[in-house]
Formats: structure tokens, sequence, C-alpha cells
């Protein structure tokens, strides 16, 4: 029986050492390169409601608030996640740059929150970028996505990283032509 | 799915030991031409016992559904006084209320109320229409086919729990929720079976009533799943969400045979600690905790009364750093006093537990040990029953392999749970995600045990959300 | 006492009746077409009284319009817009998609803006202190009524529709039954305005129609005087002419009777041998000569008036010199003058242009001047004949004037509105006892007329008269033209 039980730990064994050695392949899309930048490219704004006082939020803090492990802002309003139908550009570069999840993965982490409790109330599907920037107009606590040339005066774009959209340093695109 | 701990292989000599594996592999390798059929034929053609099944459950879902409706509004009818023809009559009044409104078929230009504006100056408060509240029900089940060498058992179909996971949005700080879950077979408390074999049983395994205040605090009353360790957190009553298709044995039920004190009923609060980049996080629990009577032939989940006056206490701290996403380390350490009825004295049990957990959506590696200390009051003995798991798994398109190796080692004259004895063993499978709700499990499992010839299990799972 | 106050009731009754009769008499002078002309303005003042009570109702009507009505349609569409926004709200519960959701809080909004653009129109146009007053409470409740909506749409869209539901029942019913009340009573308003409005216009209404009436009243009344007046006018003037007529007949008679009493007595005296020496009968003879002259006089003076009142009379008109006119009417009156002892100086400017006139007529409008010179001449023998050329700025004003001046008894001023009328005399004259017919100065102003011109007088009692004949100035050239007399006294 020891026997055995070794055979199956070396196994085990090798199985993490192969693992180990190709990081890229264990982080598959979780560790994904900045992708190059093309002509055609459009931002991604970040937008909340007039009413939230965050200006600026790091990419690590934007990560954790769309994976919901943040229920409240800072003046205790519940943070409300609007997102876009799936098949949308911005979603898809949502769920690139942000959740470094597909589809599956994404609806899986959500649902998997509400059974743990961790996860308070799963996000909003708008249809439209019009429907998101209504809806972060609406709901005081509301954080939704839509193209930089989308955006109006009836929402505020928080920085990411220090950084607005248009500007050269910023980190939220939606790519023209995305990579198969 | 129940744990077969007393069903283990027996095998006296080498030859039949071949054999069995044998026979092992020749399934193995027709199930791995079946799959690809499988996947060709998946909506409209499954297997015609399947689909009886399923519909069988549909309609079993139909009828819970109702039953729960009526027993949620049960309670408020009896405190409500307005009858509801009452608040049909009342919808004729221009100033209402948002719950007496009558819902448009679609948005557009609303037709015009009749302008008759009768003298109603403030209408009278009325109770929780359930009808307008977001009520969610997500569903979760399986069906299995399993088979050992263990002497007495049968290859055999089994329905797995039909988790009803239910939600409820009350407000902007509460919520709801709830697993429901119903499941077949004989309990297992500590080594000892209960029950019928056959029939579906019914229990509430979580019943919560949330609040959350801020990120930094959050409440739960009710019955809730302990913050031991990671894995009893991260999952619940639903094997679909789980990788392999059962828990690791550290955290079996109660009543499928399980040591820990899975479920409490109780407050548990828990919240971020502001520690920036080490992401810490903590949890701090006070419940009934589990009964120890022996010989058991109660819910060990401990609902409605506690054995004794103490109360367990739990207290767990886990780091989520920022530096690397996925990573999550933690530590837990529970105190609870049992009784046991076959024990002159409490027993003071200890529960350490850690954990390092790196999950991201393509791999996965879990890690957790702990060890259970029971001391009896008034003794300097201490019995600690050490266990581990570790689980590893990485996804490659719809399929994701995975390798487990548990172990558990108690003590022969454990007082609280002296069946368990050592129990080790490796478990290999493939995960095969048939759609975005759908997964197929094949899960091969060797455990050893002590003086005792190990067994070989092989089970075969579907596993699915609704 | 009874006796003397009725003696006085009735002394005043005759007094006043009196009265009227003389200012019917007084007004029974003046034209009809007067008359007319006075009602026409006493009906136009009305009428403009009229028009002014109806242009008055027609802006209070359209002020009630503009205001009351336009008003209360306004109200109601806020109602409408405020139930639109609360209804909209309603709707975003009953549903799970959060894209309905998000399509009825714009709608909600967008009726809202509506609402808040009305309750800010009423207050730019609000002017009583009141419509200031109930225009703020409204404003005011309805951003409270807002906040609570703001609040419940945003739970809706979070999910929380407990939440929703509570902040609605316990916020959102009651601040929404308080904009209801505000816009009732703004509704109030308007009715109240409208009822004064209303009031304003059937006031004026009720005095149009009182000023129609006692207008109608009135111009019947003034209608049926003037009618009266008119008709007693014309009574009165066929009595006039009458007694005129038999005045006439009266003095014709005795006219005719004179010299023919004085011609039988002649011829008498003749016949029956009294008189047979040459002298006696030569002094008879002139006798019977003037006299009959007298009598022929008067009889073509008859004849003429006959005529011209016929329309009868034949002029004969051509060129014709001044001095020749005056020539003959000297010749004429030669005896006439000579006999009464009176003596005419002529005097006529030289180089006098030619008029274009009858030379008979224009002799006997002439000669019945100086008839009337010598016959109220009174005690100054001296009769005055002057023709001159008028000149004046204009050429075309320029004319021949003949006047006729004597120093006898004058005219008053009462009778010189008259003398020129058939069969006047005045009665000074009649006083006097002096004779006539009272036709020779309507036949010389008939005459006069006819030719162009016209006859003026200038007369002063005690002092005398200056009768003045304008004749027009007409081109040289031999032009001979035929007309028939207008009927001057017809036109009186």
């Amino acid at each position: 029986m020891k026997r055995v039980a070794g055979v199956w730990m070396s196994v085990a064994a090798a199985a993490v050492l192969l693992l180990a050695v190709s990081p890229r392949a264990i982080l598959g899309a979780g560790g994904r390169a900045p992708q190059a930048e093309t002509p055609g490219d459009q931002d991604l704004a970040i937008i909340v409601n007039q009413s939230n006082p965050v200006e600026n939020l790091s990419m690590q803090e934007l990560r954790t608030v769309f994976l919901g492990e943040r229920s409240h802002w800072p003046n205790g309003r519940r943070i409300t996640l609007v997102m876009m139908e799936p098949g949308f550009a911005e979603r898809k570069a949502v769920l690139r740059d942000i959740y470094h999840m597909n589809e599956s993965d994404f609806s899986r982490h959500f649902l998997q929150g509400l059974f743990t409790g961790e996860v308070f109330v799963s996000p909003k599907t708008l249809a439209t970028p019009v429907g998101v920037r209504k809806f972060v107009f609406n709901v005081p606590g509301a954080i939704g996505y839509v193209r930089a040339s989308d955006v109006d005066d009836t929402v505020k774009v928080i920085r990411i990283e220090g950084h607005l959209p248009d500007d050269k340093n910023y980190g939220l695109r939606i790519q023209a032509h995305p990579a198969k | 799915m129940w744990f077969r701990t007393s069903t283990i292989l027996r095998s006296p000599n080498g030859f039949a030991a071949r054999a069995a594996r044998g026979r092992a592999l020749v399934v193995l390798l027709g199930l791995a031409f079946v799959v690809p059929m499988l996947r060709a034929q998946q909506a409209p053609s499954g297997a015609d016992e399947d689909k009886r099944t399923i519909q069988i459950l549909l309609d079993r879902i139909d009828r819970l559904e109702a039953r729960v409706a009526k027993l949620e509004a049960a309670p408020a009818s009896q405190a409500a006084a307005p009858p509801p023809s009452k608040l049909e009559a009342a919808n004729t009044v221009s100033v209402q209320p948002l719950s007496q409104a009558a819902p448009p078929p679609t948005p557009g230009p609303a037709e015009a109320e009749p302008q008759t504006e009768t003298s109603v100056d403030h209408p009278e408060p009325e109770r929780m229409d359930m009808s307008k509240t977001l009520l969610r029900i997500r569903g979760f089940g399986d069906v299995s086919f399993h088979g050992d060498n263990v002497h007495g058992d049968t290859s055999s179909f089994s329905l797995g729990q039909l988790n009803l996971f239910v939600t409820s949005d009350i407000s902007e700080k509460f919520k709801f929720l709830g697993e429901i879950v119903f499941e077949s077979g004989p309990d297992n408390f500590y080594g000892v079976p209960g029950g019928h074999r056959n029939e579906v049983g019914v229990d509430v395994e979580r019943y919560l009533l949330q609040y959350s205040y801020n990120d930094y605090f959050n409440l739960a009353v009710g019955r809730y799943h302990t913050a031991i360790g990671y894995y009893n957190t991260a999952y619940h009553h639903s094997t679909w969400f789980q990788t392999t298709t059962g828990r690791p044995l550290l955290f079996q039920f109660e009543d499928s045979g399980g040591i820990l004190p899975v479920h409490n009923v109780g407050a548990s609060a828990s919240g971020r600690i502001p520690s920036g980049p080490l992401g810490l996080h903590y949890v701090a629990e006070v419940g009934n905790g589990r009964a120890s009577r022996a010989p058991l032939d109660d819910e060990p989940v401990q609902n409605e009364v506690d054995e004794n006056n103490h109360k367990a206490f739990n207290l767990a701290v886990f780091s989520r750093p920022t530096a690397l996403q996925g990573l999550q380390l933690g530590f837990s350490a529970y105190r609870d006093l049992l009784t046991p009825a076959n024990e002159p004295t409490a027993i003071g049990e200890t529960i350490l537990a850690a954990h390092a957990i790196y999950m991201v959506p393509t791999f996965e590696w879990l890690n957790e040990a702990l060890v259970i200390r029971h001391s009896p009051q008034g003794s300097s003995r201490v019995f600690q029953t050490p266990g581990f798991y570790t689980q590893i798994s990485k996804r490659w398109g719809s399929y994701r392999p995975y390798f487990r190796y548990q172990y558990i080692n108690a003590s022969s004259s454990e007082p609280i749970f002296p069946d368990i004895k050592l129990r080790a063993g490796p478990s290999v499978g493939l995960r095969y995600d048939a759609s975005e709700s759908v997964a197929l499990k094949l899960q091969y499992d060797y455990t050893a045990l002590r003086q005792q010839p190990g067994s070989n299990g092989l089970t075969l799972q579907l596993g699915f959300t609704f | 006492m009874k006796h003397h106050i009725s003696r006085v009731a009735r002394d005043s009754v005759r007094k006043t009746a009196r009265l009227i009769d003389r200012f019917l008499h007084e007004v029974s002078r003046y034209s009809t077409a007067l008359l007319l002309l006075m009602v026409f303005c006493v009906e136009s003042g009305v009428v403009i009284f009229v028009i002014r009570d109806l242009r008055s109702a027609d802006r209070e009507v359209q002020r009630i319009y503009a205001g009351s009505v336009l008003g209360l349609r306004g109200i109601g569409e806020l109602q409408y817009q405020a139930q639109e926004t609360r209804r909209s709200t309603l709707y975003a519960l009953t549903t799970n998609d959060s894209n309905l959701q998000v399509e009825y809080a714009d709608q909600s909004r967008a009726a809202d803006r509506r609402v808040t653009e009305g309750i800010n129109d009423y207050l730019a146009h609000a002017r009583m202190q009141r419509e200031v007053d109930v225009g703020k409470r409204l404003q005011g409740d309805w951003s409270a009524y807002l906040k609570v909506r703001d609040e419940v749409l945003a739970s809706i869209l979070e999910g929380s529709t407990k939440e929703a539901v509570d902040f609605d029942l316990h916020g959102g019913v009651p601040s929404f039954d308080r904009v209801r009340q505000d816009l009732e009573e703004v509704k109030r308003l308007y009715d109240e305005q409208a009822s004064e409005r209303l009031a304003i216009v059937d006031e004026s209404s009720r005095r149009s129609a009182i000023r129609l009436v006692g207008v109608l009243c009135f111009t019947l009344l003034f209608v049926s005087v003037s009618v009266w007046a008119i008709q007693k006018s014309r009574m009165l003037s066929a009595l006039k002419l009458a007694k005129l007529q038999m005045d006439f007949v009266a003095s014709v008679s005795h006219e005719l009777r004179t010299p023919l009493a004085v011609i039988s007595a002649a011829a008498q005296n003749i016949a029956d041998g009294v008189v047979d020496e040459k002298d006696q009968l030569a002094k008879y003879g002139g006798v019977i000569r003037s006299h009959t002259r007298q009598l022929n006089e008067l009889v073509n003076q008859i004849l003429s008036f006959a005529s011209t009142k016929a329309g009868r009379a034949h002029y004969f008109l051509r060129p014709l010199q001044v001095s020749r006119l005056i020539d003959t009417v000297l010749h004429n009156t030669r005896e006439v003058v000579k006999e009464a002892g009176f003596v005419v100086e002529a005097l006529v400017e030289p180089d006098l242009p030619e008029i274009v006139g009858d030379l008979s007529a224009l002799s006997q409008c002439l000669q019945n001047l100086i008839g009337n010179a010598v016959k109220y001449g009174g005690n100054h023998p001296r009769i005055g004949l002057r023709a001159f050329l008028y000149k004046a700025d204009d050429p075309a004003f320029e004319e021949l004037r003949v006047t006729v001046e004597d120093h006898g008894i004058g005219i008053d001023s009462s009778d010189l509105p008259h003398i020129f009328e058939p069969f006047y005399r005045s009665p000074v004259v009649a006083a006097a006892q002096i004779h006539g017919t009272g036709l020779g100065l309507p036949l010389a102003k008939s005459i006069a007329e006819a030719m162009g011109g016209k006859l003026s007088v200038v007369s002063k009692l005690a002092v005398g008269s200056v009768f003045t004949l304008h004749l027009p100035i007409t081109a040289k050239g031999n032009r001979e033209t035929e007309t028939l007399a207008r009927d001057s006294f017809i036109r009186q």
C-alpha cells in the first residue's frame, strides 16, 4: 500500500514540476501579455455615477471591483457592476484585460461567488452602450464601461492607474481587430 | 454523492487485484470511445433513462417551487390584515404604492390613467409582496454511475444531491440565501448508517440572512458552512462547481461520515482587513457546533437545540495578495465543547487548519492541512487527527484532467469518530465540460485503509446546473 | 291752496309747452339733413360706446382664454406628466430586465423634465402673490418627490426591489400626494380667475345691452320728436306761406286797386267833362299813364314771379356791356325816381369787361333794387348806382359788381335772412304801411342766380342799405346760350 501511495505521490510531483516549468501554460489567459496597439483600437472608459467620490483606481482595485470582491464604495454605496451583453467588443476587452477570463469562466465565477455568498449581487447586463450609460447615471453606486467616444456629461470617467482614456499610457483598449 | 467509507475492496490475493485493475482499464478505454459519441448527440438524444430521470427531476422541482412559495407566503399571511380583494380595490386609487402597480407589457408611451382623483391621503403600508421581490432559484444536481471492489457494494446509478440554491435581494443591505437539498441514500453519522437506502430526503443545508454593511463588515445569521479551511466555504452542495466528483475526505458532509463540523447554526461575520497589497480577510463565527451524541441517531448539525450551553467559535484569516492573482493563504482555528453521551466528561474540540490555494480559470492547485484535537476534560490525553489533501488540475479547452491525494489518520481510540482510522489515497480523473452548464467527470479513486485492503472505485458523474 | 297749486302747475306746463314749441320752431328752421346729422352723431356716439364695450369684452374673453383656459390645459398636462413620471417608475419595478428598467427610468426622467419646465413656466408668468406662493410650494414639493423617485429608481435598478417599495411607500406616496394637492390648488386659482373675468364680461355685456336699449329708446323718441317737429315745421311753413299769400293777395289787391281807382277817377272825370282844358287833360293823361305803368309793372312783376316759380323763365344770354345795362336801368327808372324826388348817382368804372347776361332780366333786377331804394329811401333822396370790377388775388375770383345804395330806413338784422323769401314783408315795413308785393327782391335774386351770379345786401336800420349784384366775368366772344331759370324758390 505504501508503495502504491508512493507511486501516486511521484506522479503528482511530476505533474507539478511539469506545469511549473511552463508558467505560461499554467497562467494561460491569466497572465496575458499586453496587446500591441493597432490602428483603429479605441480606448475603453470606465464610468461611474457623478456622485461617486472615486476619481482613480489601480488596475488591481479595478479588478477587485469587477470580480465582485469589493461590495461598497468609500461613501457606503453598494457597488453595482454593469456589463454589456455577450458579443460586444467592449465586453470582450473587459473579459480579456480585467477579468482574464472567457465567457464561461466569467459566468462560473459570479455564479460561484453568489453561491458562496462572497458576491452579494451579480452584475447587471445591458443591451447597448447607451443603456449602460443611462444605468450608471441613474444608480449612484454603479460602475460600467463604454467606448471613450460614447461618454457624455451624464457620467464620470475615472482614471485607471492615474490615466484617462486618450492618454498615452492608458491600459484598457478595445481592439479593432481582436486576435483570434 | 455519498461516500462509501465502509465499502472497500478486499483482495485476498494479488491475482484478483490484477484482474480488477484489468477490468477497470477496459471500462476506461470503452468510455474513451463513448465520450465523442456523447458529444455529438448532446441535446436531443441522451440516454433514455437520463432523459426520463431529468424529466422526473424537473417535475419534482416545479412541485417543490410551488411548495416553497406557499411556505414562504404562509407566515406573512398570518400577520397581514387586508385580504387580496382589498388590494385589488386599492388599485383604482390614483396615488398608488409601488407594490400595487399593474405591470405593462412593454415600455413606451404609457396609457393615460383615469384622472379621477380620489381623496386617499396616505395608503396603509402593506406587507411585502413576494411576487415583487427578486427571488431567484438556481438548481444544481448530478447523476452518477459508480462501482468499486468493496464486498457488498454493487455498481449502481445514483442520484446525487439536487440542490436548489435560493437567493432573494431583499434590499441594498439584506439578502437571503438558502440551499435546499434533496438527497437519496442512507445517512452515515460517524459510521452509523441511518435512514433508508433509496429514499429521497430533504435537508435545508444553508439558510442565511446576509447583511452587508460595507466591505469590512458582513454578517450572516442562520445555517452556514463553517469557515474551516478553504474547501468548505468555496464549495457547497453542488458537484458541478467542483473539479472532482466529490469532496475530499476531510470535508465530507456530516451525514456522509465527515469528521469536520461542516455546517453550523449561528452567526458569521466576515470582511476585509485593511492591509494594502496583502489583501487580508477575516471570518469570525459563533454557533451551536455539531452534535456529538453517540450512538448518533439524530441530525448531527444542531439546527434547533444545542446539546450544551457551550458555543462553537471559529476564527479564520486569509490573504489574497495583490501581487499574485489567484493565490490565497489562510489559517483558521475552531473551538467547541462536545458532550458525547457515552463519555463521562466533555471533550474539547480544537480544529486548526491551514490552506494554500492557487486558482485561476485554467489551473488550480489546492492544498489544505488540518489537525483535529479532542481533549477530554479532566484528562491529559489528547487525540489528534491530522489530515490533508492536495489537488491539482489544468484545463485544456473543455477538458480538465486532475489529480488529488488525500490523507486522514485518526486514532482507533478516537472518542468522537473512532471509525475513521487511516484513510489515504489518490484520485485521478478527467472533467469534460460538455456545455457551460453540464460537466461529465470520470474519476478513479484508490483508498488505503488501516489493517484492511485498499479500495478501488470508479465513478462516472454527470453534474449540471439549471 | 289746491287751486293755486293747480294754476301754478298749469302755468308751468304752458310755459314748458311754449318753450318746446319755440324750440321746435327754431329747430324746424334747419334742414332735415341737419336733424339726420344730429341723429347720426348721437347714434355714432352710442355705437362707439357699444363697440368699446364689445372690444373690452373681447379682450376679457381673450384674457380668459389665454389665462384661465390655456392655464387649465397646461395644469392638466402637468398633472398627466407628473402621473407619467410616477407611472414609469412603477413600471420599472415590474421587470427584471435591466434594459427595460433603464428605458422606464428614461421615460420617468423625460416626464419629470416636462413637469419641471411647466412649473418654471408657471412661476415665470405668475403675477399675483398667491400664484407665486403656490408655484414655489409646488416647485419645492416636486423637487422633494424627485429626490425620492431617484432613490427608488436606483434601488430598482440595483435589484433591491423591496427597498424600492419601502422608499416609495414612506417617501414617494406622501410627497407625490403633496404635489397633487398643489396642482389642484393651481387649478382652483385658474378657476377663480376665470370666474372673475367671466363676471367682468357679464357686467360689460349687461352694460352694453342697457346702453343699446337706452340708445334705441332715445333714438326712437328723438326720431319721433324730429318727425313731429319736421311735420310741424312744414305745417307752420305752409301756414306761413298761406298767410304770406293772403298778404300778397291783399297787397296785390291794394296795389291793383289804388292805381285802378286813380285811373277810374281820372277817366270818370274826363268822361264826365269835369276836366276839359288841355292842361288838365294833359295832367289827367299823365296820371292815367303813370298809374297804368305802375299796373303794368306790377303785372309784369307778378307774371315774372309766376314764370320763375313755374320754371318757365327764359333768358337770352349774350355778351353785354355794363355801361349799356346801366343806361337802360337809368332810362327805365327815370320817371319813378323823378316822381319820388330822388336822384340816382351813377358811377361806372371805365374799361369794365363784358359780361354774359340777359339785358332785360338784368335791367329788371336793377330796376327792382332801385325801386326798393326809392320806396324805402326815407327822407334821403340820394341813390347810389355804381358798377366796378372787384379784383381778387386769385383771378378766378374776380367779378363785376353793381351796387345800389340808399340811405333810407334800412333793414333789421332779424329780417335780413327773410327778405329774399317770396311774399315776405318786414313787420317794420308793414307797420310803416309801405306797400309792396314782397316779390321784388326774390325776383331780383332769382335773376342774379340765373346769370351765374348772386345778390347780397348789407343794411343797417335807420342808416340805409347797399344791395350788390355780383356777376361773373366770362371770356370775350359771341356766345349765345339759352337757359331755363332755376327755380330758386323750390330750393328754399
